[in-house]
């Protein structure tokens, strides 16, 4: 195995847990991953020793948490291959998304204009189009999906006839990693601009927005070991300045007049109000501790789980997997369904034995019903998983068919 | 509760449904949509304002399947505002289960009947429409219920 998952697993203290009676075997990584040690004290940390607000008292304690959110927004820049000040800071990946859509979308899209997204995509980067395409009468250009789940090149033209293109790097369902590096040179041959969800991909491999040549790239802190409630919209320097505020407030502004305001620089521009000051920090530290893993072992290890998953599970009967075949156009998820078997039945059940997997739509109806797939179930792995859970998972699968049928 | 126990009631009911079929000729149709992405579609033949049959299909849960089964069974022969007036208590009563362990499956049995009840609701106001249109009264009302877990 890449990574030493018995070390990691120290790590984490919520896998000492059980739940009705079994130690907890999660497997939803994909919904939150769970949070080592060094993350919780780094939130805690702050809380006990420097709790200051930022960028505003000229006391040492003010000067220390600044240091330190500042310091953790530098480390975050770096993670994806940014400047500190293209990135933003904000409550998860949906407000990201919804950043864009009421700021840069606001501003550009006009009627009889084309915004182009996928079938695939998640609600949080399918629906702020949806509105906004409405709202502006524009038209919403959606690309569609192979039955194996992949966007079939044709498609791309859509893309060249978008002033805007917005696609997710990784499907939380189907696993599918996008060429998204691909898909953004054709938006900027057409003159758009493309915005990559990255709420699947940066806690998974490694993400570098220069070589990808993305204009917008959001994810989420809580999917990455760091804390809920902080999220990263990365935008080019040269778009943001461009862009008006998104919420408007304290931070955001260096003179206030009654009549008129001047908005502060970059990033501050867009981050109005207190900060989530532990949330950042905290993902900082999440991030120094995947960087200490190494992003590659990271994705190595999941890909092994991954195969090992598919070739473990492929001897239930009645089961079906979705998604590409090929681990390597895949992130870590396996979502399936078992025939005459509900999803939520499945993963209720396993509740039983300490398993958590998500049942359901995953937040992302479209492409279940464009593949005609019921609500499904999904286990998604990250650096604590080993081929044991796995193992038990099946076990496990096999008792409640038995009881089921 | 062990697991197989605290299935054995429902998955005794999931393989034997009652009324899981489609009803021809229906007086009422409602189609119900739970949050997880479950669907129902209620089927009632309703005379003389009472149910004279009830029945469901969809693409469901063994929970909303156990509660879609015990529901349609118990409403044949009760008036509409009788049907409306169910409660979960009621409901509760016919599954032999309150899921007090189990809350996360509370939408699970409550959506097959509060599309059922939606489906009543609809028919009254669909028939005091069609009175002063005898020529429509033929057709079946079709409607669409959200889970909302309305007065329930």
């Amino acid at each position: 195995m890449a990574l030493s998952t018995e070390e990691i697993r120290k790590d984490f203290p919520i896998l000492e847990r059980r739940i009705n009676g079994h130690p907890l075997i999660y497997l939803d990584s994909g919904a939150t991953s769970q949070k080592p040690n060094q993350v919780i004290d780094a939130v805690a940390d702050y809380y006990r020793e420097y709790n200051a607000n930022v960028h505003r008292g000229v006391y040492a304690l003010s000067a220390e948490a600044t240091e330190h959110y500042e310091e953790a927004r530098k480390k975050i820049a770096k993670f994806i291959n940014a400047e500190p000040e293209e990135i933003i800071f904000t409550k998860n990946a949906s407000e990201a998304i919804n950043m864009v859509m009421y700021t840069y979308g606001e501003q550009n899209i006009s009627a009889g204009d084309s915004i182009t997204t996928s079938i695939m995509e998640h609600h949080s980067n399918f629906i702020p189009w949806q509105v906004l395409a409405k709202k502006k009468n524009a038209a919403l250009s959606i690309m569609d999906v192979t039955p194996e789940g992949e966007i079939p090149k044709a498609e791309y033209s859509k893309i060249s006839k978008a002033k805007l293109t917005s696609i997710v790097h990784a499907s939380n369902v189907l696993g599918t990693i996008n060429p998204v590096k691909e898909m953004g040179r054709i938006a900027h041959e057409n003159e758009g601009v493309i915005l990559v969800d990255g709420s699947q991909s940066a806690p998974h491999f490694k993400v570098d927005v220069k070589e990808m040549d993305c204009d917008f790239f959001a994810f989420t802190g809580h999917k990455m070991l760091g804390p809920t409630g902080v999220g990263v919209l990365y935008g080019k320097k040269e778009i943001l300045e461009k862009m008006p505020p998104f919420l408007y407030g304290g931070e955001m502004v260096v003179d206030a007049k009654t009549d008129a305001c001047k908005w502060n620089e970059l990033p501050y521009k867009f981050e109005a109000g207190t900060p989530n000051i532990a949330g950042v920090i905290g993902l900082g530290r999440a991030v120094e501790y995947l960087n200490n893993l190494g992003r590659d072992n990271v994705r190595t290890h999941e890909l092994e789980l991954l195969e090992y998953a598919e070739k473990k599970l492929n001897g239930i009967e009645g089961l079906e997997f979705y998604g590409p075949k090929s681990s390597k156009k895949r992130t870590g998820v396996i979502t399936f369904n078992i025939k005459g078997l509900s999803s939520i039945d499945l993963s209720n059940f396993l509740d039983e034995f300490g398993i958590a997997i998500r049942s359901g739509y995953h937040c992302a109806q479209p492409v279940h019903e464009k593949l005609g797939i019921l609500p499904s179930a999904r286990a998604s792995f990250y650096v604590y998983n080993t081929r044991e859970e796995i193992d038990i998972l099946k076990e496990k699968i096999e008792e409640v068919k038995k009881v089921m049928s | 509760m062990s697991a197989d126990a605290r299935y054995k009631n429902f998955v005794e009911l999931f393989n034997n449904p009652k009324n899981r079929r489609k009803i021809e000729g229906p007086s009422v149709v409602n189609e119900g949509r739970n949050t997880c992405g479950d669907t129902i579609q209620v089927y009632l033949k309703i005379e003389n304002k009472k149910i004279t049959d009830a029945s469901y299909e969809g693409a469901f849960c063994a929970f909303s399947n156990a509660s879609a089964s015990q529901v349609t069974e118990f409403v044949k022969g009760m008036s509409l505002d009788d049907v409306i007036a169910i409660d979960r208590p009621k409901l509760f009563e016919l599954i032999g289960d309150d899921l007090s362990d189990n809350p996360h499956r509370l939408k699970c049995i409550l959506f097959p009947l509060s599309t059922l009840q939606e489906a009543c609701k609809k028919y009254k106001e669909n028939r005091g429409k069609k009175e002063f249109k005898k020529d429509l009264s033929d057709i079946p009302c079709h409607c669409s219920t959200e889970n909302e877990e309305i007065g329930i």
